[in-house]
């Protein structure tokens, strides 16, 4: 039935309640259940949150992934060679006798670590270990040990994965829906059944699709984990234990953090160029005292856009720098502006920077020399001017901050174009302004030039004429502008300025520099197609 | 030596030491720097503006003229190296006519503030960096805790900080050196424009002067207007 709003998934609790998915939303709402919700499926939301955990996750492994199904619902981390660097209770006398070695024993505690991670965002998760990724994606969707005895981890021998999914549904090797309807109605529902058939049978009735993902589980055909994101050369990470939230706490970790960043970077000769600095943000259990966790910030501080997603919020900043830098005091004081703009939304539970790009670190220049052009990178006014720039476009954004490029367009508003000075690809900056031998331009024009309601009994001949129609005759009369009415006295002019039909929209106009009775300065053209005014700008 | 010297004498050293206090002791080895317009050099006790102060143009409407004489004071203090920041809030500053004006473009910083406070923002920081030679601002209002602040950041960098405002702000309190009232004169259709220049408050005797100017708007050269000015225009107060 089409247009049923029906459930897509539910929690332990409801399932209880017998809450099933895909029933239709309204049956379980006649439930009148107390105390529960219901939310709206939003499938991008959760691939977002699902692709936050992933990053949160890369303490446990360098790469890690989600899996490829059109609704992903798992993350996939390679521990190979990771669970040795983790200890938990499992090592610490608290032995389990199904983990024997040492190595199970780094991964029990692994597993146990990241299940424990979710369950402090009050998050219940399934884990599984086993020998290949959709092997362990199989075993965490459909094994016994999850849907029955609802164990939340489950680690799987090495060498054993295939005997597991013997005992697995079909539908764990997440086939085209056409080709698992098909196996059932063969009478085939378990991968153990499917695994005694001959392998060439299976390809040719069931297409090469099932015995790709089939060798994939089993560890026949190695499959790659697709990194959520390539981890950063450089970075460093803290995370306190309970969540911080005392802005000068949080103040002194990120210092710690970004210290320990520049130690690598200036041990490798590189200084950042491009900073992220990430917030792992638990929500805020003490509506009344946002205070605490704001990082300066004033009362009037607009409420945070995080991501939010259960149970947790991300706060994400980036950093643009002039050039290579690996001076801490300075990255502290650009983060603490970007804080003050938007206050984190609760108390830290974990905070990480990595350096995005890089650069060689060149030897600073001295303040002596500060304000004498030197190389290309150097900022008008030396050091000093390069941590402005940062300071400016940290706090307003890199748009907002521009240099000047002037560019030979004949058409007033094109004739220069504003570059952001921070970040943004690294180019040579043009060299001496060539000499601009244009007629007298004003320092005030208006974004868009403005019409004027009534021009001007113009009577006395025109500049030039043109063939094309009849070009307006230079302005003399009454102006209204600005709310007030100006007798033009004088006028000096026509510089015709137009551009080219290639262009899309060909300007053609005749631009007068005028005196009003009063003495102003103003700047007017006449469109030559429709004989129109505008006042374009202002000789202030 | 008679009672008349004597007392003229003593007027003098009484001069000399009000200038000395009227000058803040941490300028005392600060160079002026000329305000791009000869005429108006000549009134100022130093012979132009000093770096770390700021100076008000007040202009009534539109086309008067107060960014033209602004932005050739800015071309003097940016002629050592040093950066122009113009903070533009109403994207209004048309960047050609500063090259024209003889700015180089690559010393010129343009921070396109989107509200007031990041107006107010960019100008202190701006103001408070070494690097800096002039800001260049057109803040409408303007309260007399920013201003204070704005002075003091502009003394800490050593910037000459160059604001541009409505007329009505001579009713205000101010914390600039200079206060300047600019007035537009009809040209009487000549192609240099004419400007009255009211010294509303200066350091010196010479506050409370007017002068003309006339402004070549092809080279951008400020020279006295042909005729001088009325010296019965009356004398206004140093300090408002």
């Amino acid at each position: 039935m089409r247009g049923v709003e029906r459930i897509a998934a539910c929690s332990h609790e409801a399932a209880a309640l017998g809450v099933v998915c895909g029933q239709p939303t309204a049956e379980v709402t006649g439930l009148n259940i107390p105390g529960m919700a219901v939310f709206a499926h939003d499938a991008e939301a959760d691939r977002e949150a699902l692709a936050q955990w992933a990053e949160r996750c890369e303490r446990f492994s360098p790469l890690v992934g989600v899996d490829d199904a059109p609704e992903p619902d798992s993350l996939l981390l390679d521990v190979t060679g990771t669970a040795r660097l983790f200890h938990g209770k499992a090592a610490q006398g608290e032995r389990s006798p199904a983990h024997r070695s040492w190595f199970r024993d780094g991964e029990a505690a692994l597993v146990e670590e990241a299940v424990d991670l979710f369950a402090r965002r009050r998050l219940r998760v399934r884990a599984a270990v086993a020998d290949t990724p959709a092997g362990a994606c199989a075993v965490a969707h459909f094994h016994a040990a999850f849907l029955v005895q609802r164990s939340p981890v489950l680690l799987i021998p090495p060498g054993e994965t295939p005997a597991a999914l013997r005992r697995l549904p079909i539908e764990s090797l997440r086939l085209p829906e056409r080709t698992t309807n098909l196996l059932h109605e063969l009478g085939i529902d378990l991968l153990g059944q499917l695994a005694a058939l001959r392998r060439e049978e299976l390809s040719s009735r069931f297409g090469p699709e099932l015995l790709r993902r089939w060798d994939r589980a089993t560890g026949v055909r190695p499959e790659p984990i697709g990194a959520v994101r390539p981890r950063p050369e450089f970075a460093a990470a803290w995370e306190p234990e309970p969540p911080a939230r005392r802005r000068e706490t949080i103040e002194a970790a990120l210092e710690g953090v970004l210290a320990r960043l520049a130690g690598d970077l200036l041990a490798a000769g590189r200084g950042a160029i491009r900073i992220e600095c990430r917030f792992d943000c638990l929500p805020d259990d003490r509506r009344g005292d946002r205070a605490g966790v704001r990082l300066g910030g004033n009362g009037s501080a607009p409420e945070p856009q995080a991501e939010t997603s259960a149970g947790l919020s991300f706060r994400r900043f980036t950093l643009g720098l002039f050039r290579p830098t690996v001076d801490v005091r300075h990255l502290l004081g650009l983060l603490q502006l970007k804080l003050e703009q938007e206050p984190l939304a609760g108390p830290v539970a974990g905070m990480e920077v990595s350096a995005l790009e890089t650069g060689p670190l060149v030897q600073r220049q001295m303040a002596l020399f500060a304000g004498v052009p030197g190389g290309r990178h150097d900022p008008p006014g030396g050091d000093a001017v390069a941590e402005l720039l940062e300071r400016l476009s940290s706090r307003l954004g890199r748009q907002t901050v521009v240099s000047v490029v002037l560019l030979p367009d004949a058409q007033p508003e094109r004739a220069w174009r504003g570059e952001p000075l921070i970040g943004g690809p690294r180019r040579k900056r043009a060299g001496k302004a060539r000499a601009v031998e244009l007629p007298p331009r004003p320092l005030l024009v208006f974004p868009r030039p403005v019409a004027l309601r009534a021009m001007p009994a113009v009577h006395v001949h025109g500049g030039g004429s043109t063939s094309s129609g009849e070009p307006p005759a230079r302005p003399l009369g009454c102006v209204h502008f600005d709310g007030e009415e100006h007798r033009v006295v004088g006028s000096w002019g026509p510089e015709r300025i137009e551009t080219g039909w290639w262009r899309g929209r060909p300007i053609a106009r005749d631009y007068y520099h005028v005196e009003t009775a009063a003495g102003r300065r103003l700047w007017l053209f006449g469109r030559l197609d429709t004989g129109r005014w505008f006042a374009h700008g202002t000789f202030d | 030596m008679n009672h008349l010297a004597a007392k003229t004498l003593r007027i003098e050293q009484l001069q000399a030491q009000i200038a000395r206090i009227e000058d803040a002791p941490s300028r005392g080895n600060i160079t002026p720097l000329s305000s791009g317009c000869p005429p108006l050099d000549a009134l100022m006790p130093h012979g132009g503006f000093l770096p770390g102060t700021l100076v008000e143009w007040l202009a009534e409407g539109a086309g008067t003229g107060p960014a033209t004489l602004a932005a050739l004071a800015a071309r003097q203090a940016v002629s050592n190296g040093r950066a122009l920041v113009v903070v533009d809030r109403r994207g209004r500053f048309y960047p050609p006519a500063a090259v024209r004006l003889g700015i180089d473009p690559q010393r010129l910083i343009l921070v396109r503030a989107a509200t007031q406070a990041d107006q107010f923002w960019a100008v202190d920081q701006s103001l408070r960096c070494r690097g800096v030679g002039a800001v260049l601002a057109w803040p409408r209002r303007l309260d007399a805790h920013t201003f204070r602040r704005w002075q003091l950041a502009a003394e800490e960098g050593g910037v000459l900080g160059l604001l541009i405002r409505p007329a009505a702000a001579r009713k205000e309190p101010s914390w600039a050196e200079v206060r300047l009232w600019i007035e537009p004169l009809p040209s009487g259709a000549e192609a240099r424009r004419r400007l009255r220049l009211h010294l509303l408050r200066c350091h010196g005797p010479n506050a409370g002067r007017t002068l003309e100017v006339e402004i070549d708007d092809e080279t951008y050269s400020v020279s006295p207007a042909s005729q001088l000015a009325d010296p019965t225009a009356p004398r206004r107060a140093a300090r408002a």
